[in-house]
């Protein structure tokens, strides 16, 4: 009874989690988003199971100029890695990752990609991505920031998260907006 | 096996907030053409590193003037770098600049994506509009903003003002980095749609 006690209470601390983060999510959208049958179809991410991740929350970036250079610098934790995407497109379509980084600033010491250039930070965690040598290429895939671009892309990217086990069997879950996490999918 | 199912679950709920990843807002670097001779109509990015109108002043080579339209005065407030900081800079106002070289300005910042910026009625907005908007003209940007009535931009070709108010065609192209304004019927928040 105690074990099942303990379980019930975990499953409420991780609902009020996904909870916290959808919440900060949405703010950081600006607007609610709607959900329909169609983007709750929709399976957009393939994420490796690997060593625990922490907590991922989206960091605020702010530029500056340094010389002849461009020093990104975001919030977050100076012992996680993270992923600093640059594009000449806001789409970000086929474009590199431009760096990875172990800390919270970075300086862009390229020019090129005519008269404007976009950035992207993320937490590093393997998704949405796909290597090609050793440049790591976007093609078809969606990227980490597709939920938070787009009302139609925000409602199927973050009610959806389709999972990889390490021995080949995959699912995917999704969570309605305020309602419990639920199975949508499960193979082996 | 109830409550193997319980941690099953419990299990899995971890593993998907841990590997929840948002990315941030996103940042730029852009190269804004100024013109000597004109009336450049800049828009910078939401978050930027300028406190006031000296600051930006210091930063563009060869400026000689920053301005900002004042609607309660119905005046430009212009600093010419004379003495005294200038007006203070306003998230998403656009600006006016004079030159006495024509220079491609570099300008770096970021968007502030929960800024809702108020648009008054029987005023000329001059708004910025984010780089990473998905408007491509001014058709898109006057049916996204409630009760518009008219988007403009300034040309320096023709010295006159290229207005869209709605009745058919696209107009203008949205370019990165240009000032615009807006009339609106109805005063209203205004949060950009973008990328």
């Amino acid at each position: 009874m105690r074990t099942l006690k303990a379980g019930a209470g975990l499953c409420a601390v991780c609902f009020a989690a996904v909870v916290i983060l959808q919440i900060l999510h949405t703010e950081d959208l600006g607007e609610r988003t709607s959900f329909d049958a169609a983007s709750r179809n929709a399976i957009v991410e393939t994420v490796p199971v690997g060593p625990p991740q922490q907590l991922a929350i989206a960091p605020e970036v702010t530029l500056s100029k340094t010389d002849h250079s461009v020093e990104l610098a975001w919030q977050g934790q100076e012992v996680c890695e993270y992923i600093v995407y640059r594009c000449s497109s806001p789409r970000f379509d086929g474009c590199s990752v431009a760096a990875r980084v172990k800390g919270t600033s970075w300086v862009d010491k390229e020019g090129g990609f005519g008269s404007i250039i976009f950035y992207r930070v993320a937490p590093s965690n393997e998704e949405g991505r796909s290597s090609s040598g050793d440049r790591e290429v976007f093609g078809a895939e969606p990227r980490p920031w597709d939920a938070a671009s787009g009302q139609e892309r925000a409602a199927a990217v973050e009610e959806v998260k389709r999972l990889v086990g390490s021995n080949g069997e995959t699912g995917a879950m999704y969570h309605t907006q305020g309602s419990a996490l639920q199975w949508k999918e499960r193979k082996t | 096996m109830r409550t193997r199912v319980l941690l099953a679950i419990a299990a899995a709920l971890i593993l998907v907030v841990g590997m929840t990843a948002i990315a941030s807002n996103m940042g730029f670097k852009i190269s804004i053409p100024l013109t000597a001779g004109y009336t450049n109509f800049v828009s910078l990015p939401y978050y930027n590193n300028f406190a006031n109108a000296n600051e930006l002043y210091s930063d563009i080579a060869g400026c000689t003037e920053v301005s900002r339209w004042d609607n309660a005065t119905a005046l430009w407030d212009s600093y010419i770098g004379a003495r005294g900081t200038g007006f203070t800079l306003n998230e998403a106002e656009a600006l006016t600049v004079k030159v006495s070289g024509t220079i491609d300005w570099i300008c770096v910042g970021s968007h502030d994506p929960t800024y809702g910026l108020t648009l008054t009625t029987g005023y000329t907005n001059f708004v910025s509009v984010p780089y990473h908007t998905t408007c491509a003209n001014a058709n898109e940007l006057y049916t996204e903003i409630a009760n518009c009535t008219e988007v403009s931009r300034w040309d320096n070709g023709t010295a006159l003002w290229d207005s869209y108010i709605g009745a058919r065609g696209t107009g203008f192209t949205l370019t990165p980095g240009e000032g615009l304004t807006v009339k609106v019927a109805a005063t209203n928040t205004w949060t950009p749609s973008h990328y």
